[in-house]
């Protein structure tokens, strides 16, 4: 009973605090995103060797974003990371058509995890600004999204310009909350 | 005089002809040599594909699977996973090529990205070099259409068909040969913003081969009017040539017309 007051009290004042987990291929912009959501600026990311992680505020929500790299190697050691994550940010780069296949797997492999059964999924379609970027709609029909068990949303977003990043939040503090 | 200035209005109408002509065949030539490319690419890929189906490059140690030189036949792939002692292929195995002990562009020292660049060098049969991270930071924000990949020699995987190609195609010296004409690397090196431009320009599709496009277009448009004035001039010579022939011997039968009617008149007279 007092953890259901606890609860309406955190909603109505408190922030609430909710992990999550930012992963995709390599050079996607993950760090970007990371950083302009942090600091609202673009900066010149270099590789992410190991991992960032940053609280960002959104509304009530205040998200521990962990943005882990990309290069196959640190993949292989980012189970450690699922453990008690609620919301996944899966960034695809709207532009890079030769690997849409790879992300896929990718995206299909981590969802098999026991750890990330509950999860919900946000896909970035990053790099909107970029020639011949494909469309939310392209994406999601190139990596199966119609097909995942779990929640899933996909947002076309931009990183150097920070569109869309909010909206994407949005959806994930109103599904998580 | 009007001649002359009938001459040069063909010489520039035959100058915009060439333009208009040589503009499609030289893009389309453009196009197809990429088009190439791309398919012999992607010809590897499928071609590579069957025998690595879904096999890991690294086990789970770390360590390369496969040999490196060779393509690898069935029997030494088994005996390879098996865990035999090989000799350990790599992609370390790039940094022994020309060059490729400092960074491509700012010259620092063991550079252990590799990025595999589509831009300026499409078409000229030359791709990747050995970057450090700063550069490979740059490299990535150039887009996946002008550097398809930046990878780490030691934290990713690599296909054997890539390591081939990168060791085939690539290398520091030779590209730099080509995108910088074997200059040293600029000295604002602490600059941040300078540097971005100075890769984005070096490496970006549109900066050198537009420039050379452009002179192409107008040095064969010049050549191709200087040539149709020759052409003009000597036709106006020729036709000048018949027309003297033509009134040369016009102006003969009167000579000899004199003489035949002196002859007639003399026939005349005597016939009177």
């Amino acid at each position: 009973m007092g953890l259901v007051f606890t609860k309406i009290w955190q909603r109505m004042i408190g922030k609430q605090d909710m992990r999550i987990l930012m992963v995709g291929l390599d050079s996607v912009g993950k760090t970007t995103i990371l950083y302009k959501l942090k600091f609202d600026e673009v900066v010149t990311t270099i590789p992410t060797i190991g991992f960032n992680v940053e609280t960002v505020e959104h509304k009530n929500v205040s998200f521990t974003v962990w943005d882990v790299g990309g290069h196959d190697k640190i993949v292989a050691v980012r189970r450690q990371h699922y453990h008690g994550t609620k919301g996944l940010i899966f960034v695809v780069d709207s532009n890079d058509h030769a690997r849409m296949q790879k992300a896929r797997e990718e995206l299909n492999k981590m969802l098999r995890a026991d750890e990330l059964r509950k999860a919900v999924v946000l896909v970035f379609a990053n790099k909107q600004d970029m020639p011949n970027a494909m469309t939310a709609a392209d994406v999601t029909d190139k990596l199966g999204l119609n097909d995942l068990h779990h929640q899933w949303f996909i947002q076309s977003a931009c990183a150097t310009t920070g569109e869309g990043l909010h909206e994407g939040l949005d959806w994930l503090s109103r599904t998580l909350c | 005089m009007v001649i002359v200035v009938v001459v040069m209005g063909f010489a520039v109408i035959n100058g915009i002809l060439a333009l208009v002509l040589v503009t499609p065949l030289v893009v389309v030539s453009r196009v197809v040599v990429e088009e190439a490319e791309e398919k012999e690419e992607s010809g590897r890929r499928n071609l590579g594909s069957p025998i690595k189906a879904g096999r890991p490059y690294f086990n789970s140690a770390g360590e390369f699977n496969f040999p490196f030189t060779a393509p690898a036949p069935a029997a030494t792939m088994d005996t390879a996973v098996s865990g035999e002692p090989k000799p350990p292929p790599s992609a370390l195995e790039l940094h022994r090529l020309p060059g490729n002990m400092e960074c491509a562009d700012c010259g620092a020292k063991n550079p252990e990205w590799a990025s595999v660049n589509h831009g300026s060098l499409a078409g000229r049969g030359v791709r990747g070099v050995l970057i450090c991270i700063e550069c490979a930071g740059t490299h990535r924000s150039l887009g996946a259409h002008i550097s398809k990949a930046v990878k780490s020699t030691q934290l990713d995987s690599w296909k054997l068909e890539e390591l081939q190609s990168f060791s085939a195609k690539g290398g520091n010296r030779k590209v730099n040969a080509l995108l910088t004409q074997g200059g040293a690397p600029p000295v604002f090196a602490n600059c941040e913003g300078d540097w971005e431009s100075y890769i984005r320009a070096k490496y970006s599709p549109k900066h050198v081969p537009f420039s050379i496009v452009v002179i192409t277009f107008i040095s064969i448009s010049i050549s191709i009017s200087i040539i149709s004035i020759i052409i003009i001039i000597i036709i106006i010579i020729i036709i000048i040539f018949a027309f003297f022939r033509m009134i040369i011997p016009k102006q003969e039968p009167p000579m000899s017309g004199h003489t035949e009617s002196t002859d007639f008149g003399d026939h005349g007279s005597l016939a009177a």
